[in-house]
């Protein structure tokens, strides 16, 4: 089989694997339901289908299909269908729970209009909320069915005349949008298959035709759709296992359960993923579990916490879960997905450095009694790939300081769809800008927060991220439930930090608390906040994906409706100004990128 | 849980006006009632909303297909997704939750 030419798109590296019966993906949506298998060659087929039927209702080459799919088996047959096609899909989240439909729609017209989504392949539940799009996205002609699409043609239907290339585009990665509306990441054929040969490689993952993998990942998600999606195929592993994200947020041991059920070697979960784990599964919910034959739990998406992953290793050692198997990494969808990893079976490390310093940019090994940070070690780019860190000017700087990361190397985007201003600024001299700020120690990635969002006081920088986990770790603040930003404050000549976090017990809400958020975030960081807001359970902002959002906090707050009704009312004066200094703290952000 | 279940309407209310109260994610000036909204006036945010039916899941020994939930902004939404399934043609079973 070595003779075999390595596939340059993802269609062919489907098709090459289209002969086998017996591996493909599983797909589980409820427990009690049985688990449904589609094999390698079945998905070939089903895609191949789809995409005659795309053809069917008029989808060209380069056209662009929107796909709103709950359905993990039919999501796949859509993506690799459009691509068939020629087509570039256009993955979009399906609304979620508790409705919130208003939200949804206007999400979801942007990113058709943006995109400009002739079709929208959906499924019967969803269709019917849909039906305003027609109106509002011009180039919109038909939400269809996957049942309905596939219906018009026959079971072995096939695309005609569609040859796909490397650099044809694959499908939009639209960022789910915390600071801004979603920009369509652009991603060629040759852009995921460099990356996916890195993931998989020696210097990535190591994956073998043995590994087997558990996702409970959302589709239209990178992290999920490149890495659980096209990767195993490309590798022609023995399979995946698809768990329903729903399932997953109900009751995190489905996750456990099924690792060990499958004695499956590989996952990838954001931070907060563990943390629910160690948090909120019951000892009977995993009588028996052996997490022994998990090689690779990855971590990444969001910032790392130690702390998170220690708890989760601490928790599981007893069920045979070994903290090496952790694998923080770094990456974003400008980078198709993947931009550093630590290496396989490598002890989950962590540099501790001082607080202090931090905030002025010097990433420096931490004394004994100083307040210190533990960031969490990502690991390595990938051969083929740049990686700097550069300072305001863009200057490179040396290792242990931080600034902005760049990067370089064939995973990088073409560029945000139908948005040449944002792509210019964020592709620029043959580097992408990521906004996120890091630091290089020995070679290897340290990343420490957005650029966009960092805190400054006195021209020290504090990263958001480290002062919501100090609050976070005060008992009464709902962990993970913490939004902290600053805002310009023209008589203070500074900003205005603060602190909102949301309580587990409403009648906690007192002085008492607020003083001990205070406490722990100067002994911790040495950072004097200037006021903590309580809230009540889910009065912070959220994207749809669940990210907490700084930026509309920060808004909400400035406007005077931050927990309107949580008592912050003496703060009405300071309040009043903060509104009518909007525009300078406008103007501080922006100015905060790069500076 | 020693005692049955009570698998009618008010035992389901019942079950889940408990567990809010446990867990006081009620807004405190807020009554709460069969038409209260999970998001806007109980405060709920989508992991607390899940949280809320796995406990239901684990006191009446059912699972609950997802979907269920899809179009729920009431409490009494909640109760009669639930009844649902507790009095749906396929019945509950065992569970492996149990």
């Amino acid at each position: 089989m070595t003779c075999m030419p390595s596939p340059t798109t993802l269609t062919a590296a489907l098709e090459a694997v289209a002969h086998r019966e017996a591996t493909g993906y599983s797909h589980l949506v409820d427990e009690r339901s049985p688990m449904s298998f589609v094999s390698y060659a079945a998905m070939w087929r089903r895609a191949r289908r789809v995409a005659a039927a795309l053809q069917s209702l008029g989808v060209r080459p380069g056209a662009r299909v929107g796909l709103i799919l709950p359905d993990s088996a039919e999501f796949i047959d859509g993506i690799f269908g459009a691509m068939l096609a020629g087509a570039i899909a256009v993955p979009i989240y399906p609304p979620m729970n508790l409705g919130q439909f208003d939200a949804y729609l206007a999400n979801t017209v942007h990113i058709l209009k943006t995109a400009g989504c002739s079709v929208v392949i959906t499924d019967a539940r969803v269709r019917p909320i849909l039906g305003k799009l027609m109106t509002s996205a011009p180039e919109l002609r038909a939400i269809e069915t996957y049942a309905g699409a596939v219906a018009r043609v026959a079971e072995d239907a096939e695309p005609a005349g569609v040859a796909v290339r490397p650099d044809d585009v694959a499908f939009l990665q639209f960022t789910s949008g915390s600071t801004a509306r979603p920009k369509g990441v652009t991603l060629t054929h040759a852009n995921l298959m460099a990356n996916i040969a890195a993931i998989g490689g020696g210097a990535g993952i190591q994956i073998s035709r043995e590994s087997s993998g558990v996702s409970w990942l959302p589709l239209y998600h990178d992290m999920g759709l490149i890495g659980f999606v096209f990767t195993p195929i490309v590798f022609d592993t023995s399979g995946i296992l698809f768990i329903s994200p729903l399932m997953f947020l109900k009751r995190p041991a489905v996750w456990l359960r099924q690792l060990s059920e499958r004695k499956a070697s590989i996952t990838f979960a954001p931070n907060f993923a563990y943390g629910l784990c160690a948090t909120r599964i019951k000892p009977a919910e995993i009588e028996g579990v052996d997490l022994s034959n998990l090689l690779v739990a990855g971590c990444g998406a969001e910032p790392i916490q130690h702390g998170t992953l220690r708890a989760f290793a601490e928790r599981f050692a007893a069920h045979g879960f070994r903290s090496r198997a952790f694998l923080p990494c770094y990456g974003m969808a400008e980078h198709s997905l993947a931009v550093t990893f630590v290496g396989v079976a490598e002890e989950l490390r962590a540099d501790r450095v001082d607080a202090a310093a931090l905030a002025e940019r010097a990433a420096r090994p931490a004394q004994d009694e100083a307040p210190a940070v533990d960031v969490v070690c990502c690991g390595r780019p990938f051969p083929g790939h740049g990686l700097r860190i550069v300072d305001g000017e863009r200057r490179p700087l040396p290792e242990r300081e931080v600034g902005e990361i760049e990067l370089q190397g064939p995973s990088v985007m073409q560029g945000y769809w139908n948005d040449p201003e944002r792509t210019q600024e964020t592709l620029v001299d043959g580097w992408l800008r990521t906004g996120d700020l890091g630091y290089l120690v020995d070679g290897e990635l340290y990343v420490c927060g957005r650029v966009k969002d960092l805190i400054i006081i006195h021209g020290r920088n504090y990263h958001p991220q480290d002062i919501e986990w100090q609050a976070s770790q005060v008992d009464g603040v709902r962990r993970g439930n913490v939004i902290a930003f600053g805002l310009h404050h023209a008589e203070l000549g500074r900003e205005y930090v603060v602190v909102a976090a949301e309580v587990r017990q409403p009648d906690e809400a007192g002085e008492a608390l607020q003083q001990r958020v205070h406490g722990q975030i100067l002994a911790a960081l040495a950072l004097k906040v200037d006021e903590v807001v309580l809230l009540p359970p889910g009065s912070l902002p959220k994207t749809s994906s669940g990210k907490l959002q700084r930026s509309r906090a920060a808004e909400l707050f400035a406007r005077g409706e931050l927990g309107a009704n949580a008592g912050s009312a003496s703060k009405l004066g300071l309040l009043k100004q903060l509104a009518a200094s909007r525009w300078n703290y406008l103007k501080a952000s922006l100015g905060a990128r790069g500076g | 849980m020693n005692t049955p279940a009570d698998h009618t309407y008010d035992g389901v209310l019942a079950q889940i006006f408990a567990y809010l109260e446990e867990h006081r994610v009620v807004n405190p000036g807020v009554q709460l009632s069969a038409q209260s909204r999970l998001i806007h006036d109980l405060g709920l945010d989508s992991l607390t909303s899940f949280e809320m039916v796995s406990d239901l899941e684990d006191h009446f020994g059912v699972c609950v297909p997802m979907d269920l939930f899809q179009n729920v902004l009431t409490v009494e939404d909640v109760v009669r997704a639930m009844l649902r399934v507790l009095h749906g043609d396929t019945a509950p079973g065992d569970d492996v939750h149990a």
